[in-house]
């Protein structure tokens, strides 16, 4: 006779330093690698989304976390945990470009597209034709609402990086909209 | 504060960037929402009539009492990350109401008897009983084969990777794959079946026993067999043989290369006596002698246990000579 067996609670994590976590996570904690997904999921997001289809960003944000579960034990300091993630989003990013079908799927609700969805996909499209290091730093900055320091903490980029990235980034996305604001 | 709006989101609002902000602020990420999961002791109660068989969740000691009473109903399966893929996901996620959303999402639910779980890029896990749990890896996909009235708890795995940790009395947990069945003797196992069915057992506790139509195949601590779809189980082999030796096995085994059993003999230490053991009851009768005589060089057989006896396959000596091959292993 077969019924439920409830694994056992893992070790409470006591801190939210972000080493701390990855260290706990390491370990095998899921509570502290759950808080290190709050922590990171926007940061993920805002990553693949400067490359990827809006619609798809989300199932790959959880790609992203899986991979990163799986070779945690391979993170050599707990300090870089935001930069060795950061490279695991955007290596998923190639896998997915690489086996993506090369059709295009409508999407399910065609019929009743949000108006302002699609402008905010419009204005995405337009920073995906950005360079690189540009449309990552203005979606994390424009659409996840990091501050320039947070992006630099999190990515792991000296400010002084993210700092020009984002201003030059967003004097070409102005020059794209045909904004003149300034 | 810098004053620099984009920077760091002081100073005076740069107007551009305040617009950018609200038309992608759609975009952003968000938690998914997580439907209210109904539990399964919950469902179950709501629809008795298409509860499987229940079970009243036992206690070791009961459980244990059990193992040769009826093996009815459900497999218990914790979910630890996102199930199941269609077709075989969308029933049991709408039946669960919900899939978890991220890796360390867990839902309580109750495989069915029949019913497939297929994991696609997470894993699952499935209690069994009070006796023991397997994890389901990414891509697996495995079914409760247990059967009202039967005395076993049975896995069914398809195609995939499973890891079992099992404290039961003896062939009471059962994993069957298109190759072979292996047979918990108690133990903590590795196995995995590829696409076409062909895999290998690595036990890492105890032992297991491989079975498919006359050939058995007894895995201990530390050993690995390959299983092949239509073959069944190999020789088992310590994971520590020479390189030689594990290909000249996989020759014999599935490459009906006869030949390369002198390699074996020539390769085994005293602990690939395990090996030799298995390919007593595998090899025509000349090869049998040369099989008996390097085994005994290695491992002499106990008092009583004649080549006679071994060149007509006496279960019972060639079971005494394993007990004491097993010292070795």
């Amino acid at each position: 006779m077969l019924s439920v067996a409830v694994p056992q609670e893992s070790r409470p994590v006591e801190t939210d330093s972000g080493s701390d976590l990855v260290e706990a996570a390491r370990q095998g904690d899921r509570r502290a690698f759950g808080r290190l997904f709050e922590q990171y999921a926007a940061m993920v997001h805002g990553i693949l989304l400067a490359r990827v289809p809006a619609r798809d960003a989300d199932d790959l944000v959880q790609d992203v976390f899986l991979a990163a579960m799986q070779k945690l034990h391979t993170l050599r300091e707990a300090a870089a945990f935001g930069g060795w993630l950061a490279m695991i989003a955007r290596n998923r990013v190639v896998d997915f470009h690489r086996t993506r079908r090369k059709t295009t799927e409508l999407p399910d609700d065609l019929a009743h597209t949000d108006p302002e969805q699609s402008e905010a996909e419009r204005v995405l499209a337009v920073i995906q034709t950005l360079p690189e290091a540009y449309r990552e730093t203005l979606v994390l900055r424009l659409v996840e609402g990091m501050s320039g320091p947070e992006i630099a903490a999190r990515v792991g980029l000296t400010p002084e990086s993210v700092r020009v990235n984002l201003h030059r980034g967003m004097k070409q996305l102005r020059e794209k909209l045909g904004l003149e604001t300034q | 504060m810098s004053g620099d709006y984009l920077w760091d989101k002081s100073g005076p609002p740069d107007p551009d960037v305040e617009k950018l902000e609200e038309q992608l602020g759609s975009l952003r990420y968000r938690p998914r929402p997580r439907p209210e999961v109904a539990p399964a002791q919950t469902e179950a109660a709501k629809a008795p009539a298409e509860r499987p068989a229940r079970v009243t969740f036992l206690r070791p000691r009961v459980v244990a009492l059990a193992c040769g009473l009826a093996a009815a109903a459900a497999l218990a399966i914790v979910v630890t990350r996102r199930v199941l893929e269609p077709p075989g996901a969308a029933a049991l996620a709408q039946r669960l109401g919900s899939v978890p959303t991220a890796p360390w999402d867990r839902i309580d639910a109750r495989l069915r008897p029949g019913e497939w779980l297929e994991t696609n890029s997470w894993e699952a896990q499935v209690a069994i009983a009070d006796i023991g749990h397997v994890q389901v890896a990414p891509r697996t996909r495995i079914r409760d084969a247990t059967t009202l009235g039967g005395t076993q708890h049975r896995l069914e795995l398809a195609h995939g990777k499973i890891h079992a940790k099992v404290t039961a009395p003896p062939k009471v947990f059962v994993v069957g794959t298109p190759a072979a069945e292996a047979v918990d003797l108690g133990c903590e196992y590795t196995l995995e079946v590829d696409d076409a069915g062909d895999g290998y057992l690595a036990v890492s506790l105890g032992w297991v026993e491989l079975e498919a139509s006359a050939k058995r195949s007894l895995v201990p601590a530390g050993a690995r067999c390959r299983i092949q779809h239509g073959f069944g189980p190999g020789t088992p082999y310590f994971k520590d043989a020479s390189e030689a030796l594990r290909g000249a096995l996989d020759r014999f085994d599935f490459h009906a290369d006869k030949g390369a059993v002198r390699t074996v003999l020539a390769e085994a230490r005293r602990r690939d006596a395990l090996s030799l053991w298995h390919l007593l009851p595998r090899v025509d009768e000349a090869t049998r002698r040369e099989v008996y005589v390097a085994l005994k060089a290695l491992v002499p057989p106990p008092v009583g246990c004649t080549l006679p006896d071994v060149i007509r396959l006496d279960e019972i000596k060639l079971d005494q000579w394993k007990d004491e091959l097993a010292v070795t292993w």
